[in-house]
């Protein structure tokens, strides 16, 4: 922290980096303001208030580097930000929130560019990217995935089910069991979640030193582990409520299933983890104790 | 001071965007509800009776005006649904994605996308959306279009593409949603029901084009 208090003391470099963010977080308000309502109202995307704090604590992860990195200016920063605001504009006054939204870390990037440089870029860049994920996809676009995806869930559960032993008649999203009907319904599937899957992923990735390839794929794998977890969830959901009855639809696992299903994929992603992390010791590429710093 | 032109510049261009924000003339609000209620009521070779049913083809409580009609000839049935959605670019008055055909305890939904002559010519031919929907008590085929003036548009990208636009260059921000549903046949077929939609389609698209151009 003393060179902290040295280099800020020495250029206040970042006093138009600072006061560029705030001007950016002013223009933003409303969108910002708008991202939030759905958060609030909309129980799978409220991942989205973590997100920030997320991102704050991957910058200030960097600090040490951050603040002893030479600050410069990009000028292809300029178009990017010019970019952004082209993209705000065509969002807000043509309706589409996510083209508005998509514009807020893409300003961040231009105007870090612009009066940071690449430098100050490199260390905040991921900062700035991991914002992407508290802005919900288009419902357009996931309307379609979340009814095929339901298809899917069904499927794969109604085959793991008669495998139990247990006996099911499945009609598209309908499982038939002897003593009651199941609806894979859109709060079933794990689809409008993703976003928070990912972001989760990319979170863990984060934790601690281990090589790129392994923070790669426990990103990659993020998506795929939540839908494995949404079909164990769905497939004990089958099996109690044919074994118990209603009051299986009623218990813990099943209310609260985006709670469930997120528990699950951190358990599956630090199996994953351990896995990996294995592998890389036995075939020699074990992370360095310096690479924390390695993305 | 090397960075001060820098901030400067910037903020400019920050202030820039606030300024064209405030300033840009508001969405049209000038939708067209008298002329839609002028939409003619009779339709050649076929009876028509005020009405349709909720079950079939869902009310938005966005609508700001809606016409639902029945198409009757011998034993088959049309209801038709035309309904006028204004300030499409808020978030909160917009068309329901999830209200333009039955969805509630639906065992299946079949999409697919089927060719219609809206305007008449065959060689300009429009590639409307349909969906099966299978439940224990219900079974139908509804098709839709968005129409944002003269212009349809089936797929909603599309439909949001030419909104966009809409919007952006004209601050129109109405649309009208004309939505065709009818029952499947025994043989769960949908092809009577898409013969139907092929034959009433053109003339609502005609009467909605004509509506919404009238001075």
């Amino acid at each position: 922290m003393n060179g902290a208090t040295l280099r800020l003391g020495a250029g206040a470099t970042w006093v138009p980096l600072a006061v560029a963010a705030a001007a950016i977080a002013a223009t933003y308000a409303p969108v910002i303001a708008e991202m939030a309502d759905e958060w609030v109202r909309f129980p799978n995307l409220s991942h989205g208030f973590a997100i920030p704090v997320i991102a704050a604590y991957l910058v200030w992860a960097r600090r040490e580097n951050l603040l002893s990195a030479p600050t410069s200016s990009v000028l292809a920063g300029l178009p990017v930000l010019a970019i952004a605001i082209l993209m705000l504009l065509t969002g807000t006054l043509g309706g589409e929130a996510f083209i508005a939204r998509l514009s807020l870390p893409v300003a961040l990037l231009g105007a870090t560019l612009f009066l940071g440089g690449g430098a100050v870029t490199r260390e905040l860049w991921m900062g700035i990217a991991y914002l992407i994920f508290m802005i919900p996809l288009p419902y357009v676009a996931l309307k379609s995935l979340t009814y095929q995806s339901r298809l899917f869930d069904a499927a794969v559960t109604a085959e793991i089910v008669q495998w139990l032993g247990v006996p099911v008649l499945r009609d598209g999203v309908m499982l038939h069991l002897a003593n009651m009907t199941l609806e894979v319904a859109d709060e079933c599937s794990s689809i409008p979640a993703m976003a928070a899957l990912v972001a989760l992923g990319a979170a863990y990735a984060q934790m601690n030193p281990r090589p790129t390839w392994i923070r790669v794929a426990l990103v990659v794998c993020a998506v795929p582990l939540g839908l494995m977890s949404n079909i164990v969830r769905i497939v004990l959901t089958a099996v109690s409520a044919y074994y118990f009855g209603r009051i299986a639809l009623d218990n813990v696992i099943h209310k609260f299933n985006g709670t469930s299903v997120f528990l699950l994929t951190v358990f599956l992603l630090i199996a994953l983890d351990a896995g990996l992390l294995a592998i890389s010791r036995r075939i020699g590429r074990a992370p360095r104790a310096t690479a924390g710093r390695e993305a | 001071m090397r960075y001060a032109w820098r901030l400067g510049v910037v903020l400019l261009l920050l202030a820039s965007a606030w300024g064209v924000l405030l300033l840009a003339p508001r969405a049209d609000e000038r939708a067209s509800v008298a002329r839609l209620y002028g939409l003619p009521s009779t339709m050649p070779g076929w009876t028509v009776v005020e009405g349709a049913p909720e079950a079939a083809l869902p009310l938005d409580p966005n609508e700001r005006m809606t016409i639902r009609r029945t198409y009757r000839r011998g034993e088959r049935s049309v209801w038709v649904s035309v309904a006028l959605f204004s300030r499409q670019d808020l978030a909160e008055r917009r068309a329901s994605l999830n209200l333009l055909y039955p969805e509630k305890n639906v065992t299946r939904l079949d999409h697919f996308s089927f060719p219609v002559a809206l305007n008449g010519s065959p060689d300009r031919l429009h590639s409307l959306p349909a969906v099966a929907v299978r439940r224990e008590d219900l079974r139908l085929v509804v098709t839709y279009w968005h129409q944002l003036g003269q212009s349809a548009y089936g797929g909603e990208y599309q439909y949001r593409l030419a909104l966009l636009r809409s919007a952006l260059l004209e601050r129109r921000t109405e649309m009208v949603l004309v939505r065709l549903a009818a029952s499947l046949d025994a043989t769960e077929s949908p092809e009577p029901a898409l013969g139907s939609f092929r034959e009433l389609a053109p003339t609502i698209y005609a009467q909605v084009r004509g509506a919404l151009a009238r001075p």
